[in-house]
């Protein structure tokens, strides 16, 4: 099996364990979770994968940062009851 | 036996991300499941954008891998050369890995630099020097990994040849160490199992010489992890694993 396989695999394993605990109550929850999920599997990978689905990988994490900076900001406004 | 192109990882994993992405579709637009719809949005792109594979086709890498190896040590073979073969690192005049064959077993092993091909010095210095089979491939693992691997020690060795094995799939493991003096490798075959029990029918001492190209990787990655010339003094084979006694020397 080839490595990138072993990674899609791990990665769908994590969105489903991610996605029966949380349920549908938190897509905020859920959207951080599986942002830890693919930073851990990069980070442990990153010896293994090729340059090119390194690159793929951290275009996810870059939309998760942003998915998740929009979280924190959402989340300040809504304790300073600004909006 | 051919796999049928749909069962290719190609193609597969397209009708995997597609299936994954009308799911998500589906959620969005007709239910209130916003969580199942990222996540299988999510699982579609990521099958559709991360499973990658080979673009030679695996029977052509392993014909091509052969064809460059087998003329090699049929010339070694007619050459009559010691089946020992000795593991060179980078040193001094020499700017990449050697595997140098000496003309007998006893022979002393000279200074090697990067014009010596047919070594012959005298007194007893006799042998060919040639480039490892497996260099370019550990060159390639080196350039992935963007790692230097010359005199760091056997956890840089190991931390490098990983790549060689989970990464490029090569071997399905392999332990470095050292125990009694010597420096132990073992390595165990996956997928290339059959290519190399198919090149040492052919040439019964492509092994303990420089290995074929695959055991040659990992075998010029020990020398260059301990900067030291590695000896091969045993090598036996058990089923999936191949085992290389190596000595300092």
């Amino acid at each position: 099996m080839l490595f990138s396989q072993k990674l899609v695999i791990s990665l769908t394993l994590w969105t489903s364990v991610v996605l029966a605990l949380v349920g549908s109550h938190s897509t905020e929850l859920f959207v951080i979770m599986i942002l830890i999920g693919i930073l851990i599997a990069r980070e442990l990978s990153s010896v293994y994968i090729r340059p090119s689905i390194a690159y793929k990988m951290d275009v996810f994490i870059q939309v998760g940062i942003i998915a998740f900076i929009a979280i924190v900001m959402r989340r300040i406004l809504d304790i300073l009851e600004i909006i | 036996m051919a796999k049928h192109k749909l069962l290719r990882p190609e193609y597969s994993s397209k009708i995997i991300a597609v299936i994954f992405i009308s799911i998500s579709v589906y959620l969005f637009l007709f239910t209130d499941h916003i969580n199942p719809a990222l996540a299988s949005a999510f699982i579609g792109i990521l099958t559709l954008l991360i499973v990658n594979f080979p673009t030679v086709e695996e029977d052509v890498s392993i014909a091509s891998l052969k064809s460059g190896v087998l003329p090699y040590h049929e010339i070694l073979d007619d050459l009559e050369v010691a089946s020992m073969g000795i593991h060179i690192p980078p040193k001094g005049d020499l700017t990449g890995s050697r595997a140098y064959i000496p003309a007998s077993e006893s022979i002393e092993v000279p200074e090697i630099s990067d014009e010596m091909t047919i070594v012959s010095l005298g007194r007893g210095k006799v042998g060919i020097a040639v480039t490892p089979p497996g260099y370019p491939l550990l060159e390639e693992a080196k350039e992935r990994i963007d790692y230097d691997l010359e005199d760091k020690g056997l956890e840089s060795g190991r931390e490098c040849m990983g790549h060689l094995s989970e990464g490029m799939g090569l071997a399905r493991s392999f332990s470095l160490r050292r125990k009694d003096g010597k420096v132990k490798l073992r390595i165990t075959h996956g997928r290339y199992q059959d290519y190399c029990a198919s090149l040492r029918e052919v040439s019964t001492n492509i092994c303990t010489r420089t290995g074929c190209p695959i055991c040659s990787a990992f075998l010029t990655g020990a020398s260059e992890s301990l900067s030291s010339r590695l000896k091969v003094v045993d090598f036996e084979v058990e089923g999936r694993h191949i085992k290389f006694d190596l000595e300092v020397i």
